[in-house]
């Protein structure tokens, strides 16, 4: 991914719902800068404010405070329609009156798009989304995801400098989902525009984008690759949000990453070092089953079979929960039964030391 | 055996609508027919058993002493009044209670619940009360008169009462909400996410209120002005009240046929008229409107 310039830069960003004392901080001093010709993803959980902040983008909120920049030119003060960008709405809000030719068009027409090019640029992008002879035909008769296509054509017919997307395949099934996520990345690579794309699926997330912003409660809390934020998250937030994860409480002396009762490892699994008592977090496919000897010492309290992976749930002998994955192949025999103990290994840099302390 | 049961059954569920629709609403209308197809009596009613088509002829021309038909425009102009004084209400009330219905659209819950209540207030007092406190204001030497003269435009002389244009705004007055209610009831139901989607796509705020908001209130606007031009154009006392009864409308003139003229056929055929008229403009509503857009 080439260092391209920044496309929209949100500057402290502060966003109040209400007055005085009852006001609600939506947005806390929130500080982004999304480049040009990216894949970009608000991710985080309902209510983090990663929706206000796409509405902030598109107009149809106020910033509170700071500023929104496109190519440098703010877009405070600035009504949704005067603003290059547009919005693939999560509700899709086609307009039923119209068919979906008109649909496509009509971002075109306020635009000021001499008519002679509408019914061309129109077609061209029936066919980007590949619903080509569906023209005629009205909202209504369309099933959900053609109903998506609808709403990404209408919305990128404009070419607008960003588009804009407000949880948009979260009504669609999960196979149309997985279609619909590879044809996002298609069309932001075919048409070059900048993608902001808000989720609460870290899936998806992780799938599509190419920099994805953790979002919590009103605060940034990761800005990053999806690689980063998958092996290095921020904080304890972002590693339980993003994937799975057990977290321990250890001790790091010297070159031993002790786990009371349990036994140790060599603090050379940790990515970092710091003595002292310490918060991990690991990946449970980062984790191996051993046989006796080595590794840190524990009871397989459940295990569950999930058809392309195996999870296994095991009680450290220091009474600490901690979660193992491992791929099945063809005809491979459980690595291990409730009830057994087992010892767990990791390769070097498998555990991830968080910024806080110890937790309890 | 069920099977009959069955369709008993069901008859009889339906028993009470059927003899309602039967008894107030088809029965008059046949007897209407049937007089209208019949010849006067001397002293008001029908003659039974003489059948004549007087009453239809009457209507476009005047009969001679000597059994000859000549055109007469005087009912027409009546018709064309009518359509004209309904048609100018239907247009202003709709100019009014578009914005009045839109603007308590856009109000949050509890305001758009007062307002309501505030335009359903007329309702609790009869219509030909209020009618009457119309006379009181319009005419000369009245409260608005008074008004006027006291800001020195008026001498005492609006000379308004008793012409078109104290009907017209007798009119405007009493169907108002009829054109407000429904076309709030269809902005009510919109889709305000597809008004920020026409923003968000480049529209101003007329282009957005001309493209998405007037085409899906559509059936809202069509309902209202049904409910204004239809009995704007058959009233009777609005016109009397306040027309002075110089300007007749459709109404006052079939009053006219059962009462002094005694000449019960000919207000058969014009109420049958009046009937065509109104069935004409619901079938070009339906025709238009019978599937709302977005179902």
């Amino acid at each position: 991914m080439p260092e391209n310039r920044a496309a929209i830069e949100i500057d402290q960003v502060v966003k109040r719902f209400g007055d005085g004392e009852h006001a609600v901080v939506a947005l806390d001093h929130v500080s982004l800068s999304i480049r040009e010709n990216e894949f970009f993803t608000l991710l985080g959980p309902s209510g983090c404010g990663k929706t206000t902040l796409l509405r902030m983008i598109a107009g149809f909120e106020d910033v509170s405070d700071g500023d929104i920049r496109l190519y440098g030119d703010s877009l405070t003060g600035k009504l949704p329609f005067q603003r290059p960008v547009n919005t693939v709405f999560q509700s899709y809000a086609l307009f039923p009156h119209l068919t979906v030719a008109e649909n496509i068009a009509f971002g075109l027409e306020m635009r000021g798009v001499a008519r002679n090019d509408i019914a061309p640029r129109v077609e061209s992008m029936l066919e980007l989304v590949k619903l080509t002879g569906f023209a005629r035909r009205r909202p209504h008769q369309l099933s959900g995801g053609q109903q998506q296509r609808v709403a990404l054509a209408r919305a990128l017919a404009p070419h607008p400098q960003v588009l804009l997307l407000d949880e948009s395949l979260s009504a669609l099934d999960l196979k149309l989902r997985k279609e619909m996520q590879v044809e996002l990345k298609r069309l932001q690579r075919e048409t070059g525009i900048t993608f902001v794309f808000v989720t609460h699926d870290q899936e998806e997330a992780l799938t599509m984008s190419d920099r994805i912003a953790v979002m919590a409660s009103g605060k940034l809390q990761q800005v990053g690759r999806p690689e980063d934020i998958y092996d290095r998250p921020a904080n304890r937030f972002v590693a339980d949000f993003i994937g799975e994860t057990s977290f321990l409480s250890g001790l790091i002396a010297g070159d031993q990453l002790l786990f009371g009762e349990a036994g140790s490892l060599p603090a050379a699994v940790l990515d970092s070092h710091r003595e002292g008592l310490a918060a991990v977090a690991v990946r449970p496919e980062r984790l191996q089953i051993a046989g006796n000897g080595q590794g840190i010492a524990g009871v397989v309290s459940e295990v569950v079979y999930r058809g392309v992976d195996t999870v296994y749930t095991v009680q450290l002998a220091d009474g600490q929960p901690c979660r193992v994955r491992k791929t099945n192949s063809l005809g491979a025999a459980r690595l291990a039964e409730v009830g057994q103990t087992v010892r767990l290994t990791a390769e070097p840099g498998a555990f991830h030391l968080l910024r806080e302390a110890a937790h309890v | 055996m069920s099977d009959i049961r069955t369709r008993l059954r069901q008859s009889m569920l339906l028993a009470p609508t059927t003899l309602t629709l039967l008894v107030f609403m088809l029965l008059p209308m046949v007897l209407m027919a049937w007089m209208s197809v019949l010849a006067p009596d001397t002293y008001g009613g029908v003659r039974w058993k003489e059948w004549s088509l007087d009453a239809y002829v009457q209507f476009l021309y005047e009969r001679d002493l000597d059994d000859s038909l000549t055109l007469n425009s005087d009912y027409l102009a009546i018709f064309g009044r009518s359509f004209l004084l309904a048609g100018f209400a239907t247009v202003v009330t709709l100019l009014i209670g578009f914005p009045t219905a839109l603007y308590i659209a856009l109000k949050d819950e509890k305001t758009r619940q007062r307002l309501i209540l505030l335009v359903s207030i007329p309702f609790w007092t009869n219509l030909l009360v209020r009618t009457y406190a119309w006379i009181l204001l319009l005419r000369n030497g009245g409260l608005i008169d008074s008004a006027l003269s006291v800001l020195g435009l008026s001498q005492g002389e609006l000379d308004v009462l008793y012409t078109p244009t104290a009907v017209a705004i007798g009119f405007v007055y009493s169907f108002l909400p009829f054109m407000i209610l429904p076309i709030y009831a269809s902005l009510e139901k919109l889709d305000w996410r597809l008004v920020e989607a026409a923003f968000d796509l480049g529209a101003n705020r007329w282009q957005a209120l001309r493209r998405v908001i007037l085409p899906l209130a559509m059936p809202g606007i069509a309902a209202g002005c049904l409910m204004v031009f239809i009995p704007a154009i058959g009233s009777y006392y609005i016109p009397e009240l306040l027309g002075g009864g110089k300007s007749l409308m459709i109404g006052n003139l079939v009053q006219n046929q059962f009462g002094t003229a005694r000449n019960w056929p000919f207000g058969a055929a014009l109420s049958f008229m009046l009937l065509a008229l109104v069935m004409v403009s619901l079938w070009i509503y339906t025709a238009r409107f019978k599937r709302p857009p977005g179902e």
